[in-house]
């Protein structure tokens, strides 16, 4: 397993690359620049000073190259529209926004698997049908109005939470976007447990272990539960990979200062450095992500061998 | 991320909602129902909050004040937006120049009135008899925030600074007439050397600690103006050693002259500003600290602000109208008196169809603008047919309102004179925001209905736009300006002189040229005004390329208990109310 | 997760043994028709389909035009003239309601066209077009997987709408009903849309070709050609029908998010997404702003969800009872 993951490692150098470079030309062939999301059009004097300060000036080729030297030291260049490093913005804003993606994972995981178990338990009875309703209006809702309600209901209307900011460890600047972003993951990890449940309640060693008098709830918790995470499991990886890299309508639906609403912000100011930086950094957690799944898929599944 | 794509191969679980019946279905879509029904009722809620205040808790102590009369001390909390840049001699946006204010200062400011003042300096500048040398005395004994002296050598620096070709100021076009600037800016690929003399020609030299000399290549009314302007803040050049190295990107690293000095700073979260003590102006800030909480969604700040999370934020002025129904609200919505921006339908003049002045007109003359302003804009601008500022040179918004105002059988005769076909190909690039759709909806109705013509409308975002703008690729766009210093040249000098660097409308007119020439190096106040005038008079007249639509206006949201911002509020405010005398805001005990 | 894209291959179409040939599609119909929800998503999504369509072709059902600017009449509730009531600039939003849905539709059905083109495309030239082309596609599917999808589509939406291209230029609609803004969107969001279902068309003719009657047909000399249209590419179907299915509504939503952040399609035309976040924008004037198209969106996903729940279970061998 070791030789696996160093050879899935390996292939992250090539994959980095391809995805630079096509993010590199690509964003360069977008129209406007980085200088042209100004409050007001630049004089062609100014225009050629910028460029040059900024080495834009040179042939396309010519700064992929220097890119790309500079990616090998690790260095991403600065950010044209924060007059910053690209990493020193990365490593403020991504802590931040792994804590939302984080927070909003632990609860779509617990909030939806509890749902999925309980409906399932109880198919077809109450319980289910308000699962069934949370599921779906869960995910038929996209999350920019669901910041709103929340805001509107909880904030302004009760005044149990702050509408900005985000502070680990303060519930109440932490609960509102946790719950934002994690409604729709919760309400899809709720469907796929209740579903996985099902096809398991069914199989022939339930019904051994029923037959044999094992209790009612030790038979879920023991048997059924384990069994069901399986596919619970396959999507987790992508749903955190999701939270983590399209938190950005969240970020900025309550003032949050990470790097999901920066590279949005970056692609439509084309700030060049960080648009390469956080795309960078989201393939990365993508590919890492796809090979814990992997792993973890193999060492819940012996049936897999690397 | 975006897609929220379903991974399909991961939902290979069957179960799901087998045995669901008809029932279920009901029950769900009812229950969405009564979802609808709650957001109703909390969206028409009253949803005033009376919590305590988070965001202002006055810590001043001793006396009583009299009402009215500013007292020392407090804290507050107020919505900006992240700056793009700290460095004043760089930068071009009114966020950033907004915060900078807050923690330099310069020799001169403008006043309540536009009026210059000093502020760093003893007295207005001595100009000499031929307005080419500028004789400026500072006042003893000034110091940085951290104790260092600031001295005349700061103030030259900040001029090196804003010519210097590395740092490649955005404005320094605004002080290409002080000797050797222009040709220091320019010299990006020469050698150091050839860099070196040329910074050694640069006209503006430090006669002692406390004075300094300008020298100009033209005699210029407004010349003076600049000094009072961002990129001629001094430069702490005891932290930024050479004017072309890197201004710090942290700004606590800085040091500062304005009535604040940074703290703390968070990247994109917040900037705590508390009170500095050597500030040189008529008297120190009242304020203990205030912290700029970066917001850059307007509607999530008023959230922030009805829950007393925020003692000032800009309004959103897409729920104008509710914000001034709301019986609270309503009472703290303000806006300066004066606006110092004007929006207008920006037309290619000088390439086919719009190169026709009868269609140019036929399109203003089919606009209404009142109602424009009334229905999209909430109400909330000036609608306007002069393109400077009236009050500026002393005109009505409205005094162009007979010739290329709202008139639709005007209009149709304009565009039948122009000869043009009902089927002319016409599309509006607009950005992608909701008011600029609102408005490109509500001109291709308008247009539409008076003239016949489909007019085709084309989103973009704002770098693409910028781009088509500076190329000339565009037919129609909304755009317009925002003045830079309080004084009609701002508003004509390079925007229509044929070439000028900011005229990307095709404008091009000889007799304008010549009156611009000569009214920017006109020193007789009078005799500038008119000229002005009439330089109004001909853009209005022939639209060259621009149809003046509204004067924005901005609104703010201000706390009663803060006082002076609101007070403050003019043309000049960069962001937020009065931000630009920020040592006159005080908390209302 | 592969067991059950295996599972669906079901018994060999065109083999010797031809009892059940049309038994896979007739059956799944069978057991498609006894789901009472699947059915009724199906129906109302029918209905849905046949209302955005008339509207747009009998003025009558729309009651007002879906861009009439009524300037007396703005932001108002539901009343008799508007049952929905108006926007902020007095259209009716009913009428701006089923322009939107109709949108909408194009919008997800046009997407999961391009998609099963490139997905089936790329998918089975991977698995079918020997080791170099599978790796070489399969390295470029772990690219745009990898790739942001926001980035994708803004670079994609950019780059198309940046010159007068033949069909999905903008400007004049070069095919009836189908404006080239709204062909730019299809495609932007079909860009990110086609790895999931390569991947899927791959791993499924991966695991055909080794089946049985793959090898047996190969064995009595079957041509590749006709081994890959009349065995491989027919039981691949059911779990790509299933993909489809669910990725209509997604891409419906992307496109919501897209409007969100603001990259949509030019005024007056909205999408619903486009309603949802003008109602966003507008919710405190006018609630119904959001209420409107935010049901709206709600109950295509639904439709759509159950609609698509119903064909795996019907496509899926296993749960015949």
């Amino acid at each position: 397993m070791t030789g696996y993951i160093i050879r899935r490692l390996l292939t992250f150098i090539p994959l980095l690359w391809a995805v630079a470079t096509l993010t590199f030309f690509l964003m360069h062939a977008v129209p406007g620049g980085p200088f042209d999301a100004g409050d007001k059009a630049l004089s062609p004097t100014t225009r050629a000073a910028l460029n040059k300060k900024y080495g834009l000036d040179d042939s396309l080729p010519r700064q992929y190259f220097t890119f790309l030297g500079d990616l090998a030291h690790g260095d991403l260049g600065l950010s044209f529209q924060r007059a910053r490093p690209v990493t020193d913005v990365l490593k403020d804003g991504l802590p931040t926004t792994a804590q939302l993606g984080i927070c909003a994972f632990v609860f779509a995981l617990v909030f939806g698997l509890t749902l999925g178990v309980v409906s399932a338990v109880n198919q077809n009875g109450v319980i289910d049908y308000i699962s069934v309703l949370f599921a779906t209006a869960g995910a038929a809702v996209p999350n920019f109005v669901i910041a709103v309600f929340l805001v509107l209901v909880f904030s302004l209307k009760f005044g149990w939470f702050d509408v900005i900011g985000w502070e680990f460890g303060n519930p109440r600047k932490m609960v509102l976007p946790s719950v934002a972003l994690g409604l729709f993951p919760a309400a899809y990890i709720a469907r796929i447990t209740r579903a996985s449940m099902l096809e398991v309640l069914r199989q022939d060693y339930v019904r051994t272990a029923r037959a044999k008098g094992v209790t009612e709830f030790r038979l879920i918790l023991r048997h059924v539960v384990r069994n069901a995470l399986v596919p619970v499991l396959t999507v987790a990886g992508p749903i955190f990979a999701t939270l983590i890299t399209g938190s950005f309508v969240i970020e900025r639906a309550f003032a949050i200062p990470g790097v999901g609403d920066a590279f949005v912000n970056a692609v439509f100011v084309r700030d060049y450095g960080i648009i390469m930086g956080t795309t960078l950094l989201f393939a990365l957690i993508i590919a890492i992500l796809n090979l814990v799944v992997d792993v973890a898929y193999g060492v819940v599944d012996p049936r897999i061998r690397f | 991320m975006l897609t929220l794509s379903v991974p399909v191969e991961g939902t290979n679980t069957q179960e799901e909602y087998r045995a669901v019946s008809r029932s279920k279905l009901m029950f769900v879509l009812g229950l969405l129902a009564v979802f609808a029904a709650l957001a109703i009722s909390v969206a028409c809620g009253d949803d005033d909050n009376s919590s305590t205040p988070a965001a202002g808790n006055t810590t001043a102590s001793g006396t009583t004040p009299v009402a009215g009369t500013p007292t020392k001390g407090g804290e507050i909390t107020v919505q900006h937006r992240p700056f793009r840049s700290f460095d004043p001699h760089f930068t071009a946006f009114g966020r950033d120049i907004s915060q900078q204010g807050m923690v330099f200062r310069g020799l001169y400011k403008l006043d309540k009135e536009d009026k210059m003042q000093p502020e760093l300096a003893v007295e207005l500048p001595k100009i000499s008899t031929d307005g080419k040398t500028y004789t400026i005395k500072m006042k003893p004994n000034l110091k940085w925030s951290d104790g260092a002296a600031l001295t005349a050598k700061d103030a030259v620096a900040a001029f090196q600074r804003t010519c210097n070709p590395v740092v490649a100021g955005q404005y320094s076009a605004n002080l290409f007439n002080i000797v050797g600037c222009e040709e220091y800016y320019t010299s990006a690929k020469k050698t150091p050397a050839e860099q070196d003399t040329l910074l050694k020609a640069l006209g503006v030299r430090q006669l002692d600690d406390t004075s300094l000399e300008i020298k100009v290549k033209e005699p210029q009314a407004t010349f003076a103006i600049q000094l009072a302007l961002w990129f001629s803040w001094p430069l702490p050049s005891h932290v930024v050693k050479a004017p072309g190295d890197a201004w710090p990107t942290d700004p606590t690293q800085l040091v500062f002259s304005g009535p604040f000095k940074v703290q703390s700073y968070k990247d994109k979260d917040n900037l705590v500003l508390v009170r500095n003590d050597n500030y040189a102006g008529p008297h120190l800030a009242y304020l203990d600290k205030i912290t700029l909480k970066y917001i850059e969604d307007l509607e999530t700040a008023n959230n922030a602000y009805r829950n007393s999370e925020l003692l000032m934020s800009r309004a959103n002025q897409a729920n104008l109208d509710v914000l001034r129904s709301d019986p609270k609200l309503g009472k703290e919505i303000t806006s300066a008196a004066k606006s110092p921006s004007v929006q207008g339908l920006t037309m290619l003049s000088n390439v086919k169809p719009l190169d026709n002045a009868k269609l140019r007109a036929a399109l203003s003359q089919a606009t209404d603008r009142v109602t424009l302003n009334k229905v999209v804009l909430k109400d909330a601008n000036i609608p306007t047919t002069t393109w400077i500022p009236g009050d500026l040179i002393g005109v009505k918004s409205d005094v162009f309102d007979k010739s290329i105002g709202y008139n639709p059988d005007a209009a149709k005769k304009s565009f039948a004179d122009s000869g043009v076909a009902k089927d002319v190909k016409l599309t509006l690039t607009i950005l992608d925001d909701a008011q600029n759709k609102d408005i490109a909806a509500f001109l291709k109705e308008q247009w539409n209905k008076t003239l016949g013509i489909d007019l085709q409308v084309e989103i973009v975002d704002s770098p693409t736009l910028q781009k088509k703008y500076e190329d000339e690729k565009y037919q129609i766009i909304i755009q317009g300006w925002t003045q830079d210093y309080p004084d009609a040249e701002n508003w004509v000098d390079g925007l229509f002189n044929t070439g000028g660097p900011n005229n990307h409308y095709g404008c091009s007119d000889s007799k304008l040229d010549d009156l611009l020439k000569k009214a920017k190096a006109n020193l007789n106040e009078e005799s500038r005004k008119a000229q002005y005038v009439d330089i109004n008079k001909l853009i209005a007249e022939n639209i060259c390329g621009m149809a003046p639509l509204y004067q924005q206006r901005i609104f703010y949201l201000v706390n009663p208990k803060l006082k002076g911002a609101a007070d403050f509020s003019t043309s000049q405010d960069r962001y937020l109310a009065g931000d630009w005398a920020v040592e006159e805001w005080y908390l209302a005990k | 997760m592969a067991t059950a894209e295996q599972a669906i291959v079901l018994e060999p179409r065109g083999f010797e043994f031809q009892t059940k040939q049309y038994g896979l599609w007739a059956q799944a119909f069978q057991r498609l028709r006894r789901n009472k929800l699947a059915v009724m998503a199906g129906s109302l999504l029918l209905a849905i389909i046949v209302m955005a369509t008339a509207t747009s072709l009998v003025p009558a059902l729309e009651g007002h035009a879906p861009h009439e600017q009524q300037f007396e009449d703005l932001q108002s509730s539901p009343s008799t003239t508007h049952p929905l009531g108006t926007d902020n600039l007095g259209r009716d939003l009913w009428a701006r309601m089923w322009e939107g849905t109709r949108i909408s539709l194009k919008i997800g059905l046009g997407t999961q066209l391009v998609v099963l083109i490139f997905g089936i495309g790329i998918g089975a030239g991977a698995a079918l077009g020997g080791k170099w082309t599978d790796n070489i596609l399969m390295r470029f599917t772990d690219l745009m997987y990898a790739f942001p999808d926001l980035l994708a589509i803004i670079i994609m939406k950019s780059i198309l709408s940046q010159r007068p291209w033949p069909i999905i230029g903008t400007g004049d609609p070069q095919l009836p009903g189908l404006p080239g803004a709204l062909i730019q969107v299809i495609l932007a969001i079909a860009f990110v849309s086609w790895v999931t279902l390569a991947r899927l068309v791959r791993g499924q003719m991966l695991s055909l070709r080794e089946t049985d009657y793959v090898l047996a047909a190969r064995s009595m000399g079957a041509s590749t050609r006709r081994i890959v249209f009349s065995h491989m590419l027919p039981n691949t179907l059911g779990p790509v029908i299933v993909a489809v299915s669910f990725g209509i509504p997604s891409a419906i939503f992307a496109e919501a998010v897209l409007g969100f952040i603001g990259f949509s399609l030019p005024p007056p035309t909205a999408s619903l997404g486009t309603l949802v976040s003008e109602g966003q924008r507008y919710y405190r004037a006018n609630e119904w702003m959001i209420i409107v198209p935010s049901a709206a969106i709600a109950v295509l996903m639904l439709c759509f969800t159950f609609l698509g729940d119903g064909l795996r279970d019907a496509l899926d061998p296993r749960t015949r009872r």
